[in-house]
């Protein structure tokens, strides 16, 4: 194995921050520096403020506004492996979940001021370009990053996970808040890897991490099971689109349970 | 079988003494609905009257994560990590679930037994506790209502106390050492063991056989009620996660950031999710939620020889925790012509052609 | 204490060889001589193979049985597992365990005629019988046929070609059957035209005879591959208590407890890799799902 150190960037778009926040309140942290080199990462070092060539680039964040294309691209070019961390950058994030045009959300949150980039409407990082590999959550897991950057490190890749977060309430000896109190728990469409953190709580899963890929999630079935419980249309595609904005799937699937209904 | 009787007014007492052969678990009730088996401080918390805990008690043999080994990837390192397993004593364990170890056991303790399950099976100690089925119960049409075998004491409710029977040499150590808190068992006591079990089988929802329900699963198996029922359902896996005899698990190496140690970690799997079936080059066996689906029912009421049973002990814990509402025990019945619409409308074509299907010109007497 | 048996023994790389663009010959042995002496399997059965790090994945091992001291593995570059170990070279260490699975009942077959019908990686296994075969001599007329996509995927080339020009020698025909036309094939076909054609391996039974009382068939090959080779067996009368299969599902344990490899219904439901990965033909007709 040849002792070159992994070289690491970490960019960040329209976000919290919170991402790299996760990333850099690590311990384990310390366990990677002999191994990598963090090249860029401007929340930690001023002075990087270009994008550089790197083995592995972190992008957080959504493409919100015309610069931020013109950087993820730079990003795309000048990187070996581009990994999107955070909802933000692999789902559009809460920014997404609205259909109201551009001008209209301009003038709640602007007014008539203005400001000096050019806006467009949150989207997720691949649309613009390709993404090789994700990380997932509102924010990721300390586990999800102890996990993708080990298996980079031993020259494999993270793999998705392509079961629920009902598995992990289930591991973890968790009530059900769907079944107990009729919550609108989005768990049995949601990507697992946060050990079902909220449902410990009793509080119903929001779907933060995404729907699950591999044309698993069920969003006609879990309507279906709101819909039993009292909810209207709009509520629940409301709900699932928090963080699922751009899934292609999800209202076409709703609406099918609220079809068959009327006929 | 050795029987002695429990006082009800040395119920609790007991339970503190049985902390002495080990941590303590036991139902407790944990939300409004639910009860589990949890750890007891105060054994006054204690369920004695629960219709089923939401994770079955495998999970004390067979972990819902278990790490399984380290290893270092430069120095070519491989150690298995076997915590030392404290003795511990599982108390009010209800019959279909100890049938459901019995048939785990039959898994996980042939010619090749798993390590991880026999040290943690070796040091439980298992007590059973009787109880009333409510309407979601089939364990009778499973012949697993009464348990023979497989708990160290089984205690069955009486008006003023348990009829305790002694299932085996840990059974009798532990009366023997508490020998005081125990009586002889009278002849109302008899009659009154009798009269519970009498009100028992009378208060099961269905009084059926369900002899031939594999064979009729397997002929059925273009039955509508497949895509129906599948049609709603959510892939969760929350029906293999509460299961007492599901056993299927997933393994994953974890690499640390150090590039080199790491650790490889077993959890449940489920075989509703798509990976179930997947192998290298992308081809899936089991590619549809529908086929899932029905491969669980046909897994489950599969026949285990050794025990002469089928896999599902009659539990309900699949219908009663799935979010959906899939009546698991409905479907079943259905196959069997005991609901409503069983007949499939029309004649598949698939039994047909399940004979002899690749050689048309070949008849039985030619070979 | 008891023994674990998801516990693997080191082996060590003793040589790498590329067989195709996508496939590796690796030669294994054991790091521990008393754990080589003790390994021994049948044609058809299986090791795991553990890459530390990575996960385990079940191989079927390719070396004969009378070949002693080293294990042979043909692994195809498919996923995470197996791009890796294509990195690994000579003098690195991996784990193994096993053999398991039930294996050919080479015994009951002793003295009989083989047809061996391969489908692109199915050579592997069958590549054991092959060699215990012929370097037992127990058997009468030993028949291989094997189908590939193109003449570049032939899996043990050097080793099919000279069975092909002097098998006879051995008591085996070799015929061979490609998808793709290239250069070396159409070469190939010109100098044994009676033995190499273009078409699918059921093609290569035209004109073939057995004597059905005396003959066993073998099959391996991709899922889709058995249900045609049975057609051709079974037209031809061959018992389906002769016709063997081995057969691929996802493997965690290897042991019968993951579950994964589980097949069949509820009056019938098999492990893979305990109760196979070798089937007769009324297996699968008792088991529906299994081919």
């Amino acid at each position: 194995m040849s002792e070159k150190k992994i070289r690491i960037g970490f960019y960040a778009l329209t976000s919290c921050y919170g991402c790299q926040l996760q990333f850099a309140m690590m311990d384990e942290i310390l366990q990677l520096i002999p191994n990598a080199e963090i090249v860029c990462w401007y929340m930690l070092e001023r002075d990087s403020k270009e994008v550089e060539p790197v083995d592995i680039a972190f992008i957080e964040g959504s493409v919100s506004t015309e610069e931020e294309v013109e950087l993820v691209k730079e990003v795309r070019e000048k990187s070996k492996i581009v990994v999107a961390v955070g909802a933000c950058a692999t789902q559009g994030g809460v920014q997404s979940w609205t259909d109201k045009p551009l001008d209209e959300l301009w003038k709640t949150v602007y007014g008539d001021g203005k400001v000096k980039f050019q806006p467009r409407m949150a989207k997720p990082v691949e649309e613009y370009i390709k993404v090789d590999y994700r990380l997932y959550g509102c924010p990721p897991e300390k586990r999800d990053f102890l996990y993708a950057i080990g298996t980079f490190l031993v020259g494999s890749w993270p793999e998705d996970i392509d079961y629920p977060v009902c598995l992990e309430c289930r591991l973890r000896g968790n009530t059900c808040v769907l079944i107990e109190r009729g919550e609108p728990c989005l768990g049995p469409i949601t990507r697992a890897g946060c050990d079902a953190r909220c449902p410990a709580f009793n509080v119903a899963c929001i779907g933060c991490r995404g729907a699950i890929g591999y044309d698993v999630a069920w969003f006609d079935s879990l309507a279906k099971t709101f819909k039993e419980k009292g909810y209207t249309k709009e509520e629940i595609i409301e709900r699932m689109k928090i963080f699922n904005a751009h899934n292609p799937k999800l209202e076409e699937m709703v609406n099918k349970i609220f079809q068959e209904v009327k006929e | 079988m050795r029987y002695v009787k429990l006082p009800k007014e040395n119920t609790y007492t007991f339970l503190e003494r049985l902390k002495e052969w080990g941590r303590l678990y036991a139902p407790v009730k944990i939300s409004e609905k639910f009860y589990d088996f949890r750890e007891i401080d105060d054994v006054r918390k204690v369920e004695f009257h629960y219709n089923r805990t939401i994770m079955p008690p495998k999970k004390f043999f067979f972990q819902p994560r278990e790490k399984l080994f380290e290893f270092s990837i430069k120095d070519a390192e491989y150690r298995e990590t076997l915590e030392d397993v404290e003795p511990f004593v599982v108390f009010g364990v209800h019959a279909c679930d100890i049938f459901g170890l019995k048939i785990m056991d039959t898994i996980y303790l042939d010619e090749l037994p798993d390590k991880y399950y026999k040290v943690r099976r070796e040091k439980g100690v298992i007590i059973g506790i009787s109880c009333m089925p409510d309407e979601y119960c089939f364990c009778n049409l499973r012949e697993t209502d009464f348990a023979d075998d497989g708990f160290d004491l089984f205690l069955h409710e009486l008006p003023d106390g348990w009829l305790v029977r002694v299932g085996s040499p840990t059974g009798h150590r532990i009366v023997d050492k508490n020998i005081k808190l125990f009586e002889e068992v009278t002849t109302e006591d008899i009659c009154n063991f009798r009269d519970f079990e009498n009100k028992r089988a009378q208060a099961f929802k269905y009084h059926e056989d369900w002899g031939n329900l594999r064979y009729l699963l397997e002929l059925e198996m273009e039955h509508p009620m497949w895509d129906e029922q599948s049609d709603i359902c959510l892939a969760c896996g929350i029906c293999n996660t509460t299961c007492p005899t599901c056993r299927c698990y997933e393994v994953q190496d974890i690499v640390n950031l150090d590039g080199n140690t790491g650790y490889r970690e077993r959890r449940w799997d489920s075989c509703q999710f798509r990976s179930h079936g997947l192998v290298a080059g992308n081809h899936n066996f089991r590619p549809t939620k529908k086929d899932r689906f029905r491969n669980r029912y046909l897994c489950k009421n599969s026949y285990n020889e050794k025990l002469g049973l089928s896999y599902c002990v009659g539990c309900g814990r699949c219908t009663y925790f799935c979010p959906a509402g899939i009546s698991f025990v409905r479907n079943l019945r259905t196959i069997m012509g005991l609901e409503e619409k069983s007949c499939p409308p029309e004649l598949s074509e698939e039994i047909p052609k399940r004979g002899f299907a690749y050689a048309t010109g070949i008849r039985g007497e030619d070979i | 204490m008891s023994e674990n048996p998801y516990l693997s023994y080191d082996a060590r790389i003793l040589e790498v060889k590329d067989l195709t663009p996508r496939e590796k010959l690796f030669t294994l042995r054991f790091v521990d001589p008393e754990v080589g002496e003790n390994f021994s399997f049948k044609p058809g059965q299986f090791v795991i193979v553990d890459v530390r790090g990575f996960g385990e994945f079940p191989i079927s091992i390719c070396s004969s049985p009378t070949r002693k001291g080293y294990i042979q593995l043909c692994i195809r570059k498919v996923g995470r597992m197996t791009k890796f170990i294509h990195r690994m070279k000579e003098g690195e260490i991996v784990g193994i365990r096993g053999p398991y699975g039930n294996g050919f009942p080479m015994e009951r077959m002793e003295g009989s005629n083989l047809v061996l019908v391969a489908g692109g990686l199915g050579m592997a296994p069958l590549r054991s019988v092959l060699w215990y075969a012929i370097d037992s001599g127990k058997y009468e007329h030993i028949w291989l046929f094997y189908g590939t996509k193109a003449y570049e995927d032939l899996l043990f080339r050097d080793e099919i070609v000279h069975l092909l020009k002097h098998g006879n020698a051995m008591n085996c025909s070799v015929k061979l059957a490609y998808e793709i036309e290239s250069p070396s094939c159409i070469y190939l076909e010109r100098g044994f035209s009676d033995r190499v054609c273009k078409g699918v391996v059921t093609d290569l039974f035209r004109g073939e005879e057995f004597d059905v009382e005396n003959t066993y068939a073998l099959i391996c090959g991709p899922p889709v591959m058995y249900k045609f080779v049975i057609r051709e067996l079974s037209n031809r009368r061959l018992s389906p208590g002769r016709i063997y299969m081995t057969l691929e599902r996802r493997m965690r344990c290897g042991i019968g407890k993951c579950g994964h490899c589980i097949v069949g219904t509820s009056t019938s439901i098999k492990y893979v890799c305990k109760d196979g990965p070798v089937f007769t033909y009324w297996d699968a007709l008792s088991t529906r799902g299994l081919i």
